[in-house]
């Protein structure tokens, strides 16, 4: 189970003081083909959706995105400024690192700046290419072999953090704070859309699959193992093209091929025409992978109850319950 | 060798279509700098493996034209000028990050068949008054028609003597059922399955002494002089005045040889004998753990069951070493509380699992369920020193679901017995169920219905009656009835004369029979 633990671990990007009067916030999701926006009421369980809106991405980001805003204002015009936006970009590039910690002081409890310093340093010490770092998080806690919910206030000599990080070329998250900019927004946060996903996945009590979302040209691949993300890859093939796209998911799942446990479970979620891309994927993985028997296959907005592209806005707005 | 060059938005299903088609097994690919595709190594990596599978060998090439005209379709034509091959396929460009816009294509739309009709028409309607004044007419005939045949409804409510209906049946739901069974007052039960795995820690809260014995070497005294005494290994000797009670083993085993004995004339000339104890040294530990093991110099013991006066031991030395210090362990109620607490959050994800399952009319049997854990893996055993400890488990829920029509149909055939000559249960009556009680394989429901027997109404013969009647007719033909109390017919929308009438069209008319009011 992922630990739900305070903003500064949830992204680099420190929320503005501004727009702190309220608890209502958007959330936008840019993927390739398509813009979807959220305005979410926090309410004391969790974030309650108000209205939602999406559109396809046929023009220009900046244009679809006031687009979208424009229409959402429409539905419901007391906006909020504060915004998080949830990229899926395939040039995100990610690593989740088991960081060890020696703690001489085992009778100590555990703050958050032990935590903060640990994201800090496996962030740091990763080669992203000259990305920059715009998301980490602790996936998982292991103190003295058990596994905790939250590693705050506990005490022990060996800590293992699993840590996530998200990197990302400046030039780019330059464009998409800019895209909040110009429509006037608070911009809280970015985060990597999966990573969402993947909590919303692991929330629900599963904690292995592959998650897969396909849109009409583009499929991105999760795969989850043992409640840590184990990798994402991304491919421009999509459902407009079935037969070309399994050769698609062949090729991403090869990556995977020398990892011991490989989950049965194969979880769609915000995609069209599943059944098709189902019968593609079987006759895929049952050709191409002998390590993946008795596979399992799911819709996660079915599971979840949400709307077609309702589960990446929910599995965003999360994250705006450390705002 | 061929070389294909393909467009800035060209996409890689497309690159992918057009390879298949190529005959030639070398190929140069021409990707123009700018295309989304090269910004994923991954689809690279897609064109090359499929490539290698169709048995063709790929080369990429930077295309260095990336003009909005570069044509979709790849020009299939070999090129004199072809890029280097030994550009190696990995070392992708640096690419600009502008978002890639697709194109927005204008659509111009030719007018439709029903524009091109109505135009016709237009144009015959201004050549010809006649047609129409003739055209409306008919139009207005045929939609008065229309209107009177589809739209006025009739809503019959007949008020007919009734008699409270209270009944309660207690019904067997079972999976051992296949069928409902009104005699023996069963129905079946649909068991659903699911299996969920989840972890979670506790704090523990066993307590346990862990430390050290204490240990030293002590001397066997054997005042017996005339044998001497054997102690195996293990023998327990216990201390005696302040440490009483304390135990200690041997070590090893020991032998003291037997005493020997003097004798003397004392200064008042008695005999005095004296006996001179065999002795031997051994090695001691003490049973339990702790510092109150400790022994000073001096401290006798009780060897084994011999009498203190025939042998015993004493610590010349003391004893040292005992430690002890209390430590938090793992008890089996930390495993049992953690191991529910799992159970419980497990069946509940289930239930909910199962609730978004059910078809409808099913209900769930809430509290009725068969778990069985498929593995239980615990981070620490019990009695183990931690101060948390975990367990991960994998159960297998089977909840079970009956059907409530099923409930109802046994319900009804019930009631009959109780519903007097001439009446019938009147419909919308109050059916509740609750679980009473659930055993192994089986549950105990309670149903019960409450309403109202009213007198029977042949209402396929009443509407046939009644149709088409005037409001007048109709109300006389339902006087006459000696089976109904009274009546009250709502005729929607309300029409002037002779055309407020109960409706010819079956479907239009509705008649509900509902209880006189007392």
């Amino acid at each position: 189970m992922l630990l739900k633990l305070p903003s500064f671990f949830s992204s680099k990007k420190q929320p503005s003081q501004e727009s702190k009067t309220s608890d209502d916030f958007l959330v936008a999701e840019i993927n390739q083909e398509k813009i979807s926006l959220g305005f979410f009421t926090d309410q004391d369980t969790k974030p309650a959706l108000v209205a939602s809106v999406t559109e396809d991405r046929k023009a220009d980001l900046f244009v679809v995105f006031n687009s979208s805003l424009g229409a959402l204002a429409e539905k419901n015009p007391n906006l909020p400024n504060r915004a998080i936006i949830g990229i899926n970009d395939p040039k995100i590039e990610t690593m989740t690192t088991i960081a060890r910690l020696n703690r001489e002081k085992m009778h100590e409890e555990m703050t958050s700046e032990d935590i903060e310093r640990v994201l800090t340093q496996v962030g740091e010490d990763y080669n992203a290419h000259g990305k920059q770092l715009f998301f980490s998080s602790v996936t998982s806690a292991v103190l003295d072999g058990v596994r905790i919910g939250n590693p705050i206030g506990a005490r022990g000599s060996v800590l293992e953090l699993g840590c996530f990080n998200a990197y990302l070329e400046k030039e780019k998250l330059d464009l998409y704070e800019k895209v909040a900019q110009e429509a006037k927004l608070d911009l809280e946060k970015i985060v990597p859309l999966e990573y969402c996903i993947v909590r919303a996945f692991l929330d629900s009590g599963t904690k292995d699959g592959i998650l897969l979302r396909i849109l009409k040209d583009f499929t991105t691949l999760s795969f989850v193992e043992e409640s840590n993300i184990v990798g994402v890859k991304t491919f421009s093939l999509g459902s407009s093209e079935p037969d070309f796209w399994g050769e698609g998911l062949k090729i991403a799942l090869q990556d995977f091929s020398q990892h011991p446990r490989w989950p049965t479970l194969v979880s769609f979620y915000d995609t069209e025409n599943q059944a098709v891309l189902e019968k593609v994927a079987k006759e895929t993985l049952e050709k191409n992978f002998a390590n993946l028997k008795e596979v399992r296959f799911e819709n996660l907005n079915t599971r979840l109850g949400f709307a077609q592209f309702e589960a990446s806005l929910y599995a965003l707005s999360v994250e705006g319950e450390t705002l | 060798m061929k070389t294909l060059e393909f467009g800035i938005g060209t996409s890689l299903a497309k690159i992918l279509s057009t390879l298949k088609g190529v005959e030639d097994n070398d190929i140069t690919v021409i990707i123009p700098r700018e295309s989304p595709l090269l910004e994923n190594p991954l689809n690279i990596k897609i064109l090359e493996k499929s490539a290698s599978d169709l048995g063709k060998s790929l080369v990429f090439a930077e295309g260095v034209r990336s003009s909005p005209n570069v044509e979709e379709e790849p020009n299939l034509e070999p090129k004199t000028a072809i890029p280097s091959p030994s550009v190696p396929t990995n070392s992708l460009p640096t690419h600009s990050f502008e978002e890639p816009s697709s194109n927005v294509t204008n659509f111009n739309i030719a007018p439709s068949f029903v524009d091109r009709l109505l135009r016709f028409l237009a144009k015959k309607v201004r050549h010809s008054g006649i047609f129409l004044i003739g055209g409306v007419a008919l139009l207005f005939l045929l939609g008065g028609y229309l209107f009177l045949e589809n739209v006025p409804t009739a809503a019959i409510n007949l008020y007919l003597d009734n008699q409270e209906l209270i009944k309660e049946i207690t019904v067997t739901g079972s999976p051992l059922v296949s069928e409902p069974d009104p005699l023996k007052k069963e129905i079946p039960l649909t068991p659903l399955t699911a299996t969920k795995s989840s972890s979670d820690s506790a704090k523990t809260t066993g307590k346990k002494t862990v430390g050290t014995s204490a240990t030293g070497t002590v001397t066997l005294r054997n005042y017996n002089t005339v044998t001497a005494k054997t102690f195996p290994k293990g023998t327990v000797i216990k201390a005696t005045d302040a440490l009483e009670g304390a135990k200690y083993i041997l070590d090893q085993v020991v032998t003291v040889p037997q005493g020997s004995t003097s004798s003397h004339i004392d200064s008042s000339g008695k005999k005095i004998n004296e006996t001179d104890p065999g002795r031997k040294d051994a090695t001691v530990t003490s049973v339990e753990v702790g510092t109150k093991y400790n022994a000073s110099s001096g401290q006798t013991f009780v060897v084994g069951t011999e009498g203190f006066e025939n042998v015993n031991a004493v610590a010349s030395a003391g004893l040292s070493g005992g430690t002890s210090k209390e430590v938090t362990v793992v008890s089996e109620t930390d495993v049992k509380n953690l191991t529910e607490k799992l159970t419980k959050q497990l069946v509940g994800n289930v239930n909910q699992e199962f609730g978004g399952k059910l078809s409808q009319g099913q209900k769930l049997v809430e509290g009725f369920s068969d778990t069985k854990v498929l593995q239980k893996d615990l981070t620490h055993q019990v009695g183990d020193e931690a101060e948390l400890f975990g367990i991960d488990m994998e159960l297998s829920v089977t909840g079970y679901a009956y059907n409530s029509s099923e409930l109802e149909t046994l319900l009804y055939i019930a009631v009959e017995s109780s519903v007097p000559e001439g009446y019938e249960v009147a419909q919308g009556a109050a059916i509740t169920s609750e679980v009473l009680k659930t055993e192994n394989k089986s549950i105990t429901l309670l149903a019960k219905l409450n309403g109202y027997a009213i007198t029977k109404v042949d209402r396929e013969n009443l509407m046939s009656s009644l149709k088409g009647k005037s409001l007048d007719q109709a109300e006389n033909f339902l006087r006459s009835q000696s089976n109904i109390a009274g009546f009250e017919i709502i005729l929607s929308p309300s029409l002037p004369g002779f055309l407020n009438k109960i409706p010819t069209n079956g479907s239009k008319i509705k008649i509900e029979a509902v209880k006189k009011s007392d």
